[in-house]
This record gives C-alpha cells, structure tokens and sequence, in this order.
C-alpha cells in the first residue's frame, strides 16, 4: 500500500504503532471485557431467577442452621384490580370471599430472601444501579486513560533519545515543534477519541444489557422511561469530562513533555517529583495547598462534568494562565528538542 | 558553482573542551569527501553542525540553508544516515517506508520496494529482528528513494562485516552518486573508502588539519621510501610523518621541493591511510 505525502497523519500513525498496547489495545481489551460481562451479567441474572425458587427448597432443606425470612402479602385486591383492568371482568358469583384462616392463598406474593440481602424492587425503582455502573465504566476508563497519558508524556522524547532513533526522527525534514504539536495533540485529542468512542460503546452496551434483562423479566436493574434523563446525562458527562480535565491538566502535560525532552535519566521521577517537591514547600512555606488542589482536581474522579464546567468558569483567569504556562512550555519543548539528542 | 557546504570559523566548546576549532570548510557538488579522524576527533560534532543537530559558533551554509533555523527545508535536499542502530526497532518496515513517504515529500515509494525487492528483506519484518546488514539495507533503501542532493554519512558500516561494507558503498556509487550530489561519509576505517573519495579531510582534536582533492595525492603530498644512511638525511627535511619499512624508513611530505629529495630514496604517492597516519604523528608529535 502506498501512501501520499500527509506528515500530521504519518506522525500521529507513528504514535500508535509505538504505543499500540496502550493506544489500542488496552482501550479495545477493556471495552470487550466489560461487554462480556455485563452481557454475560444478564444472561446469568435471567438464568438465576428461574433457579431461585429451587436454591430456597435447596437452603431450607439442606442447611439446618439457614434463616430465610419468608414475607407473605395479601395480593388479592390487586388480583382482583388486575383482573378488573384486563379484558375479563369476572361475575359477582366468582368473586370469592377468603377465610380469614389458615387458607393457602396462591395469589399471595411469596418473597424469598436471606437476611441482608438486597432489596432489587428499591433498586429498580431508583433505576440507580445501571446508573452507578455507567459511572463506575467511564471512571475506570478516565483513570486508565490517564496512566496511560502521563507515562507517555514522561515517556515521549526520552524514549527516542534511549534507542538513538532520535536520529533517523531528526533526519526526516519534520521541524522540531511539529513533532511536540503533534505529540500533545495525539494524546490530549486522538488518543482521548478512542478510549471515548470505545467507552460510549461499553456503556450502551450496558444499557442494552440492561434492557436485555427487562425482556427477560428479571426484577433487577431495569432502565424506565424516567431514568433515561439520568442516563443521558452519564452519556454526556462521558463526552465533556476529559476535555476539561485536559484543560486543568494542560500545564502538568506541557510539563510532562518537557521533561520527557529534557531529562537525562528518569523523566518519570522529575514528572511525579517536582509537582510533589511543589506541594510540600507550598504547605511548608505557605502553608496552603494551592498546587495539591490543582493536581488533585486535573485527575478523574466521580464528578458531574457541569460541575467541573461551573469550577472553571469560576477559576477562568486561573484557566488561562494554565494554558499559557502549557503553551510554554510546549515551546520550550521543542528548543530542547533542537539540540538534546544523547542521554550522555 | 555555489558550495554545496560553506563553513567559516566554526567552534563548539564542551565544557572546558574544544570539540571544533575554527573550522573552514567548502564542498563542491559532485564530490565525494571522506571525513577522516580518531575517534573524538570531532567527526560526528562537526556532521551534527551541518545538519541542525547541534549548536555551534560561527557560520555554516548548507545547500543554501542555515542549519540552526532551517533544518525542515535542509532536511528536504539532504538524507542522513547516523549508523546501523538508529532505525525505530519496534516498527516493521512496511510501517517505516509508510512514515517516510508520508513525512518526506522527496521520497520515492516505488524506488525504495524495488531496491529492497532485491534483498531478503519482508516487508512485515520488524526492523529488531533485522540483522546489523539487513538494517542498513534499508536504511540505505530509504536514503536512496529520497533522491537528497546531499548525503551524509556518519560511520555508516559501523559493526558490519566486510561484505556488507563492500555492498553498502558498491551501491551507494552506482545507485547514488552524480555529478549533482554530495556524499560527506565520516569514519575511522580509511582503507574503506579510500578508493571511492574524491577530497579527504583529516579532522584532530577539533581542528581540521588536511583538506585536499584525491588529485592532490600525487601532486601535493609524496612518499619517500629510503634506506640506510640516507634515511637520516631524508629525515632531516620537514616532513609530515614516517613509518618504518625493511631496511629504512618511508617519509611523508607535504609540498616538498622533489629535486632536493630526488636520489636520496623511491619516490611515491602515498595512500590516504598513510598519509592520515603521518599527519595524525605529526600533530601529536
């Protein structure tokens, strides 16, 4: 196959044949994990409800110390308002009158549980569940995507320098800001796309098992019409959640790259230990936390992206200067990178 | 014709050290020139200088460009080959001549699969699993599909056999070189390419102590091969270096006056080996 003359293509395909394990597969091996489980999930769910009477006989006959709590309620009004809604409206002669004792009532509902359990009807009514999961998907995803982004800003230009094919990169008529551009903008925009599009994936496909397992009747966690406002918004925090961590993190990435470009050995130790150095001579000399707030809040934790939108909003001129420092340094990158070929 | 490379007081001090002394240096299109020195001579500094890679003192014009602000449009005329173990080993060689063609607008897709189809080299093979010969196959596939006007070398057979090292300059000659373009190769090993140079340069301690055409071989410089009592008088002429031989000793000059010399032993034209080697005693002497 040939292919023409495209250097930002070329660069950024460069980046993920280098970083294939990080770059594709793991997003890809952890998308298809989660949808096997959570499809996997609710087959088995459905396969459990129609064992579940026979795992209480199996308890109640064959432990002898077991308690099952066994919860009888009279249905027979709702029976009988069920069969009143339906198309059949029984006679006045068929309506039966039920002794007060001890009569079998086979229109009683019988809930069987073990004391402790999970009360499923509270958790489909919240529509909670599917929602926690959905969370839970796209937090894992973030903090992945965010290992794997600081180890290859630490990792980037040192790398190259390591296995000296720096020289054959800087023998190719790329100018050195090219490369930092296009090193930044594969990991704080493409890489990002495709964790994402994987994840979104994922989470529709927790969705779908969801509604899997409504088809198949399982009293679980079940999507209704109400909670699909709630998911949506799952969806779109999913969407807007990395980009505004990108733009709190952007100083730490600029950073990142420099360092990657600058260090001699161990870009890695001067990327986790100068934000650290930072923050205790902040706490010692300040006595404030300005700078552990803002490392803190550039990592992917369980919050709604409004409510990270609203913090910058409020923190704007804060914001920009962040970007401004990132641009700097981005900058500074690339004159490192002019003349920073050995690790000698 | 305009210079391919002009360099005027060139300097790079490390530290306390100096890496280039004051170098000045002109290349001509067409040339062939042999970058000759020991190791930390400077070769690999001042090859550096002429491509943007490192910093430097003074002025240096490549194929028109300022190597330190316009490496991109230098990088467009000219291909580089650093050594044998430059080339990304996790990358197969599909991927590679992928990149290539993608960044390098010169590069000639077509010329460089017809050059490798000539080789054992697949085309999913990754470039670790090369063998030093096989990379530098393709490295050389590479250089030779970009069509530079400028190429340098910098000790480019480095850990290669001597097959390998015959190959890699046979078709650096006959798929290569013109009349239009430069070869600058750098190394240590002078017998190597001795044959195929056009000028020589002998670079020492940072300064450049010879530059000349091949031509100059016969002309400029001369050996002088004498035995017995006539060695002492030989050697009593300013000369460059000497080496012994059976029975005497063989004195290089550098424009001697031949009819003074004449009778006192053989004359010949010294090879560049020699010649580095007497002007390498010289200087430390």
């Amino acid at each position: 196959m040939t292919q023409s003359y495209a250097p930002a293509v070329a660069m950024i395909r460069r980046e993920f044949i280098e970083y294939r394990g990080s770059f594709w597969l793991t997003p890809l091996v952890l998308g298809l994990f989660l949808t096997v489980v959570s499809f996997g999930g609710a087959l088995f769910a459905s396969q459990f409800s129609d064992w579940e009477e026979g795992i209480g006989w199996f308890v109640a006959s064959n432990l002898p110390d077991a308690k099952i709590d066994i919860v009888v309620s009279n249905s027979e009004t709702s029976a009988n308002d069920e069969l009143r809604a339906g198309l059949v409206t029984p006679r006045a002669d068929q309506i039966v009158t039920l002794a007060p004792e001890p009569t079998w009532d086979f229109h009683q509902s019988w809930t069987f549980s073990t004391p402790g359990s999970i009360d499923a009807s509270a958790d489909t009514e919240a529509g909670g569940p599917l929602q926690t999961s959905l969370k839970g998907i796209r937090l894992l995803f973030l903090l992945v995507l965010w290992t794997v982004s600081v180890n290859y800003i630490a990792g980037s230009f040192y790398n190259d320098r390591r296995d000296r094919s720096v020289l054959f990169w800087r023998s190719m008529p790329v100018s050195d800001l090219a490369e930092v551009l296009v090193k930044a903008v594969t990991i704080v925009l493409v890489v990002p796309i495709v964790y994402l599009l994987v994840l979104l994936f994922v989470q529709f496909s927790v969705i779908a098992s969801g509604l899997l397992l409504s088809a198949l009747s399982v009293e679980l966690a079940v999507p209704t019409i109400s909670t699909w406002d709630a998911l949506t918004e799952v969806l779109v925090d999913t969407l807007f959640m990395w980009p505004l961590i990108v733009i709190i993190a952007a100083p730490l990435y600029g950073f990142g790259l420099f360092v990657s470009a600058w260090s001699k050995r161990s870009p890695s130790l001067l990327f986790f230990g100068v934000p650290i150095a930072l923050i205790v001579a902040e706490r010692l000399i300040f006595r404030t936390s300005w700078v552990l707030e803002r490392v803190a809040i550039s990592m992917p934790a369980s919050v709604e992206w409004r409510e990270l939108s609203n913090q910058l909003l409020v923190s704007w001129p804060e914001q920009l200067l962040g970007l401004g420092i990132a641009a700097l340094f981005l900058y500074a990158t690339a004159r490192v990178r002019q003349y920073r070929l050995d690790l000698s | 014709m305009s210079s391919m490379i002009s360099a005027h007081s060139v300097g790079k001090v490390f530290g306390s050290k100096t890496v280039l002394d004051d170098i000045h240096w002109s290349v001509e299109p067409g040339s062939i020139v042999g970058l000759i020195g020991p190791n930390g001579a400077g070769k690999t500094t001042l090859l550096r200088a002429l491509l943007g890679l490192t910093a430097y003192q003074g002025k240096i014009e490549v194929l028109g460009c300022d190597p330190s602000r316009q490496r991109r449009a230098l990088m467009s005329e000219t291909a580089f080959i650093a050594d044998t173990a430059v080339l990304p080993r996790w990358m197969r060689v599909e991927q590679l001549l992928q990149y290539v063609a993608g960044v390098h607008p010169k590069f000639n897709r077509d010329k460089a699969d017809r050059f490798l189809s000539k080789t054992q080299i697949g085309g999913q093979q990754k470039l670790g699993t090369l063998s030093k010969g096989m990379m530098v196959q393709v490295h050389l596939a590479i250089t030779l599909a970009i069509e530079a006007k400028l190429l340098v070398l910098d000790e480019p057979t480095l850990g290669l056999d001597i097959l390998y090292r015959k190959q890699f300059f046979d078709q650096l000659i006959n798929d290569y070189f013109d009349a239009d373009r430069t070869i600058i190769i750098s190394t240590h090993q002078v017998e190597e390419v001795q044959d195929i140079l056009t000028h020589f340069v002998f670079l020492n301690k940072g300064r450049m102590i010879i530059d000349a055409p091949v031509s100059d071989l016969e002309t400029r410089f001369l050996e002088v091969q004498a035995r017995g009592e006539d060695s002492q008088r030989v050697g009593a002429f300013k000369h460059l270096g000497s080496r012994h031989i059976l029975g005497g000793k063989a004195f290089i000059f550098d424009t001697p006056d031949r009819t003074k010399l004449a009778g006192l032993g053989e004359f010949h034209t010294p090879s560049i080996a020699d010649l580095f080697v007497a002007a390498i005693e010289g200087e430390m002497s």
